[in-house]
């Protein structure tokens, strides 16, 4: 498969510490990926890095086959659109301005208008503009010039829930059109739904470069059993399986082959049973847990 | 994407402040004109030659402008597009001392302009071609000191981008620039009269060489700057291209 981004095993120090510790990584063409991690790990200067913004100390950095550097990146003025941060705007300029700042074809800048719903306000000064329009005036930039490789950093930040499933549908729909994209969010719930390839940057370094599917398949599966009557249905288990040692109604995957006569145990004791979940249904307790299990693995080790 | 160039030009072209503050200046020159009205014959050749004092007032609004081109890219963060689109970080630097250069220009052409203007409608009398300094007509004495004010402007370009480039703030660029625009002139006769044994050395300071026109005007003034003309000249550009090349430096090892 082709692959729009290369980083291989690029390292970053800064003030005697490791900002990035041997990152490597490739993005193939055609995904939608996410970065995650917890504040401080590196994805924005991950991001800074590959567009040329930051200098490294070691390693390569490709796009689309072209090495890119804090000195030499043209390819990513032609080939890579961005919002970093916050989104970079001039309060004296309306949002029109900003779009025929960075962009010459006036037919695509109305196209991206009308996309983001932006028809409204899109001639009103910045500086009116609330942080969820600021946001998506951002976005309409990193999008405006049609780029092969997109990359948001945190693009969810500030947008009401309409206009981040507007957004969402519209990452989709540039997607199909051929666009990769980048993304790094907090709001892993809203990742999620679009994501088709996952990257986990911790302290500097990448724990794990996945799919979403794949993610949930290395952590403990955990299965939580809601009764109308929890402290009475958690004796009759531990009375009827006096060995397992169950200290709550949440069951780890080690002992889910059992669930059935659990199951089947809480019903014959006249106890209603009112849902049985799985724990980690979403990627945010995932990422968190595996993260923990990795800490934890490596505070072992020591 | 449009080129850097054509965007610096676009933004000094909607941000307002960049002509309203030319709009004052003018109109600080138009109040200059009516207040000298009753003013001798050599007065008012003097007043005219220097443009109605429209050349000091301009002075303050290239020192505004140029500190806040610098200081808000980084404020904004807007700096980014700047660095992503540029291949080096000193393209995007001396891209905008090219546009701040235009502007200059432009600013030094429109004072010139209005003082001609003011003169038609105040001092109708005054006649433009009548003798003034070193043989001159009045009109060139003019045109003499715009190019003068021009080429010392760049120490002023020099020095308020430097400081841009350290501060984060462009209010500090501007009240440096503004703070030396009035009293450095006085703060280097200061320190030339009370230590005479470092004349040699002090009278290269940077500040002295804001006595140029001054100098131009009244050529005895070498008393107290104990520079030639050229020797001033000299020094204006060598300083100017020291400020810009230290700001350059600075501007790219700034944190985005």
């Amino acid at each position: 498969m082709e692959k729009i981004a290369e980083l291989q095993n690029v390292s970053l120090r800064k003030h005697g510490g490791k900002i990035l510790d041997d990152i490597s990584f490739d993005l193939n063409a055609g995904g939608i990926w996410g970065i995650v991690g917890p504040n401080g790990s590196g994805k924005t200067t991950i991001m800074k890095v590959m567009l040329g913004l930051l200098k490294y100390d070691k390693g390569t950095v490709k796009i689309d086959n072209q090495l890119v550097t804090s000195k030499k990146h043209s390819v990513v003025r032609d080939q890579v659109g961005a919002l970093i941060e916050n989104p970079s705007l001039y309060p004296y300029l309306t949002g029109l301005q900003h779009l025929s700042l960075y962009s010459s074809d006036k037919k695509k800048i109305s196209t991206i208008v009308q996309q983001l719903k932006m028809t409204n306000y899109i001639k009103l000064k910045t500086k009116l503009y609330s942080l969820g329009m600021k946001q998506k005036l951002g976005i309409a930039i990193a999008l405006v010039n049609c780029p092969k490789l997109v990359i948001l950093d945190e693009p969810m930040n500030g947008l009401d829930p309409k206009s981040a499933r507007e957004l969402r549908m519209l990452i989709q729909q540039k997607n199909r059109e051929g666009t990769t994209f980048l993304i790094s969010s907090h709001v892993l719930s809203e990742l999620q739904k679009i994501i088709t390839g996952i990257i986990i940057v911790n302290d500097g370094k990448i724990s794990i470069e996945t799919t979403p599917s794949e993610l949930k398949k290395k952590v403990n599966k955990q299965v939580i059993i809601n009764t109308n009557d929890n402290d009475k249905a958690l004796k009759t288990l531990n009375v009827l399986f006096p060995d397992d040692g169950l200290k709550s109604l949440i069951i780890d995957s080690d002992k889910s082959e059992k669930l059935n006569e659990y199951l089947q145990a809480i019903i014959n004791n006249d106890i209603q049973i009112l849902s049985v979940n799985d724990s980690q249904d979403d990627l945010e307790n995932t990422m968190l847990e595996l993260m923990q299990h990795k800490s934890d693995k490596e505070g072992s080790n020591l | 994407m449009k080129p850097l160039m054509y965007q610096e030009f676009l933004k000094l072209r909607f941000k307002k402040s960049t002509w309203i503050s030319l709009i004052i200046a003018v109109g600080m020159m138009v109040l200059t004109g009516l207040t000298t009205l009753n003013v001798g014959s050599s007065d008012s050749k003097y007043y005219f030659s220097s443009a109605y004092g429209g050349f000091q007032w301009f002075i303050i609004v290239l020192i505004a402008i140029n500190a806040s081109s610098i200081t808000s890219e980084f404020q904004f963060g807007t700096i980014k597009h700047l660095v992503i689109q540029a291949d080096s970080r000193w393209r995007v630097y001396y891209i905008k001392l090219l546009a701040i250069s235009c502007y200059n220009f432009i600013g030094h052409i429109i004072i010139f302009l209005a003082a001609v203007l003011i003169k038609l409608l105040l001092y109708p009398g005054l006649d433009l071609f009548s003798h003034y300094h070193y043989g001159s007509t009045v009109i060139v004495n003019l045109i003499l000191n715009g190019a003068l004010d021009f080429f010392l402007s760049y120490l002023f370009i020099g020095m308020v981008t430097l400081i841009a480039c350290i501060s984060s703030n462009s209010a500090v660029a501007v009240s440096v620039g503004i703070g030396v625009a009035f009293a450095g002139e006085g703060l280097s006769n200061m320190l030339l009269s009370s230590f005479p044994s470092i004349i040699p050395i002090m009278r290269w300071n940077p500040f002295n060489m804001l006595n140029f026109q001054q100098q131009f005007a009244y050529p005895e003034h070498i008393h107290d700057t104990h520079l030639l003309l050229s020797q001033m000249g000299i020094g204006i550009f060598v300083w100017s291209c020291l400020f810009l090349v230290l700001g350059q430096l600075l501007f790219q090892r700034r944190k985005i």
